[in-house]
């Protein structure tokens, strides 16, 4: 699978010398242009510093972004306390959440009364804000871990249940119609065609769930939790500690980061062909 | 059901076939008949909504005459394709844009009732060889030219050694140059293989140069205008679209598709 994407990658000399564009080639990023928005978060930050320090804006109105820094290195001990269970909530929460909307979409595909009978259902569930679920779920559930897993399960659970039932039935009709020629079964149709072919979507909603997981995880932690990035967030802010609110921020924001970067990896890893191609 | 040359491969015997919606319903064929010896080569030709494809789909089972019958190979069709006796090649290469090039000419053997008996079936490689694809045995489609895919869509049709090759304007969205070398090319593979093929299209010369007969079919709604033998001696180098008796055909062929 690595040679015809080197392959595709060294196109853009050939583009450089006037030949026309393989219209499946996406336009690629100079180095330059991917130290764009490191370029422009440092302004800003510099721009913060400067303007609170000149405003002399009080501490827990506005910590200064060295303020911050300085929380973020004398206090990581007590932040990384507080990260693991948040962590470990938003992982558990995306692979349940994930796993259980992949087998209900499988099984929509397979049955359309099942379908019609629980997708507005799941779509009525959806609609209740999670700020809602969440100390409905808390009740049921208790205050450790788990209310925060399931919490974080339920907000991936629906981009993906929709994503997956859309990528399982938008299989080429034609496809369909290669795959009756060869008399190939329903099964076959299924791990051939079917799950392949849903692969870019459930990356799509893969995506969403690995940012949305860690902030069902931390809105669980707001309701109730005696460590975790929520519960610290809660604490921070009402002793008025601001340059640890804006550190656990911090820290949570990195989390959801390197988690979209890891998913994103997999998905060019494993998505290697060009998506919407009729062919 | 026989003829002098024992069993046909493909034939139509009053076929009408009748599509039936809440709108209404639309007669896509009327009385169609149709007689293919084996290892013949018939061109479908006709304007658009004429019924070339649907007459194409009853043969590969993928549309059941509302009358008449359809026998292939002697059956019904619907044991010629659990048989893997037929290949269909459609006007979208549609391959899997997830698998190589060789990965989608090995699909007909990895799925179906009858992929564990291999015994006699072409190996992927010689077949991307025989389209004249070696070397990109392990190239995506999106990295292939519409004409590369094409040519794997033939290779995959012909992995399970069909004894009919259905074509439904197999080189429609092809470019003039890249059309002329693949209709040289069927040719060849239709020689090689002695494989029997209905070849749809929209383009007169196409059809001349490549049958032994071309059935002119007229619309709504869709029957038979004509049968027209195309009397031209294989091989048929492409200079033979040339000379007075192609040109006569062709001709011929234009008549009758303006009376249709």
């Amino acid at each position: 699978m690595d040679e015809p994407r080197t392959a595709v990658i060294a196109q853009p000399a050939a583009v450089a010398r006037g030949a026309p564009a393989p219209a499946t080639l996406p336009p690629r990023r100079s180095r330059s242009q991917a130290l764009l928005p490191f370029a422009a978060a440092a302004v800003l930050v510099v721009a913060w510093q400067v303007l609170a320090q000149v405003f002399s804006l009080p501490i827990y109105i506005a910590p200064t972004p060295i303020q911050i820094a300085r929380t973020l290195v004398g206090e990581l001990p007590m932040l990384m306390r507080n990260f693991v269970p948040t962590a470990i909530e938003s992982l558990i929460g995306f692979l349940l959440g994930n796993a259980i909307a992949i087998v209900v979409a499988v099984l929509f595909v397979h049955s359309r009364r099942l379908e019609a009978a629980l997708y507005p259902i799941a779509v009525f569930v959806n609609t209740i804000p999670i700020l809602a679920k969440a100390p409905i779920l808390v009740l049921i559930f208790g205050l450790g871990m788990t209310s925060k897993v399931v919490i974080a399960a339920f907000i991936c659970f629906f981009p993906t249940l929709a994503n997956m039932v859309r990528g399982l039935t938008s299989v080429n009709p034609q496809s369909l119609e290669l795959m009756r020629v060869l008399s190939a079964s329903r099964a076959e149709v299924f791990w051939k065609l079917r799950v392949p072919s849903s692969l870019p979507f459930l990356f799509s909603a893969l995506k969403i769930a690995s940012t949305t997981s860690v902030l069902g995880a931390i809105v669980g932690e707001w309701i109730g939790a005696d460590l975790g990035l929520g519960a610290l967030i809660i604490e921070a802010t009402h002793n008025f500690r601001s340059p640890l609110l804006y550190a656990t921020v911090f820290v949570s924001s990195a989390w959801a980061v390197v988690f979209f970067a890891v998913v994103s990896f997999a998905e060019r890893r494993i998505v290697t062909w060009k998506q919407g191609e009729v062919s | 059901m026989s003829s002098p040359g024992g069993t046909l491969a493909v034939e139509l015997e009053n076929a009408t076939v009748r599509f039936t919606s809440e709108r209404g319903s639309v007669t896509a064929l009327e009385n169609v008949g149709l007689k293919v010896p084996p290892g013949g080569f018939v061109s479908l030709l006709g304007p658009s909504g004429c019924g070339k494809s649907t007459l194409l789909r009853l043969v590969a089972d993928l549309v059941a005459p509302t009358q008449g019958a359809v026998t292939v190979l002697g059956g019904p069709p619907e044991r010629a394709r659990h048989n893997r006796e037929l290949g269909f090649v459609f006007q979208d290469a549609t391959l899997l844009p997830w698998r190589s090039a060789l990965e989608n000419v090995r699909l007909p053997l990895e799925v179906g009732p009858k992929k564990r008996d291999r015994a006699g079936q072409r190996k992927p490689e010689d077949l991307l060889r025989l389209v004249g694809l070696a070397g990109r045995e392990h190239a995506l489609p999106h990295e292939l030219s519409g004409g590369m895919r094409q040519r794997v869509a033939i290779a995959r049709a012909l992995v399970s050694e069909p004894r009919i090759l259905l074509m439904d304007e197999p080189f429609g969205a092809l470019d003039e140059i890249t059309r002329d070398t693949l209709n040289e090319e069927l040719l060849r593979i239709w020689r090689e293989t002695g494989t029997t093929i209905l070849f749809v299209t929209h383009s007169i010369p196409e059809a001349v140069f490549l049958s032994e007969r071309v059935l002119v079919l007229a619309t709504n709604p869709g029957r038979v205008r004509e049968l027209v033998a195309c009397e031209l001696p294989y091989p048929r180098p492409l200079s033979v679209r040339e000379t007075p008796e192609f040109i006569r055909i062709a001709s011929r062929l234009r008549a009758l598709l303006q009376t249709c």
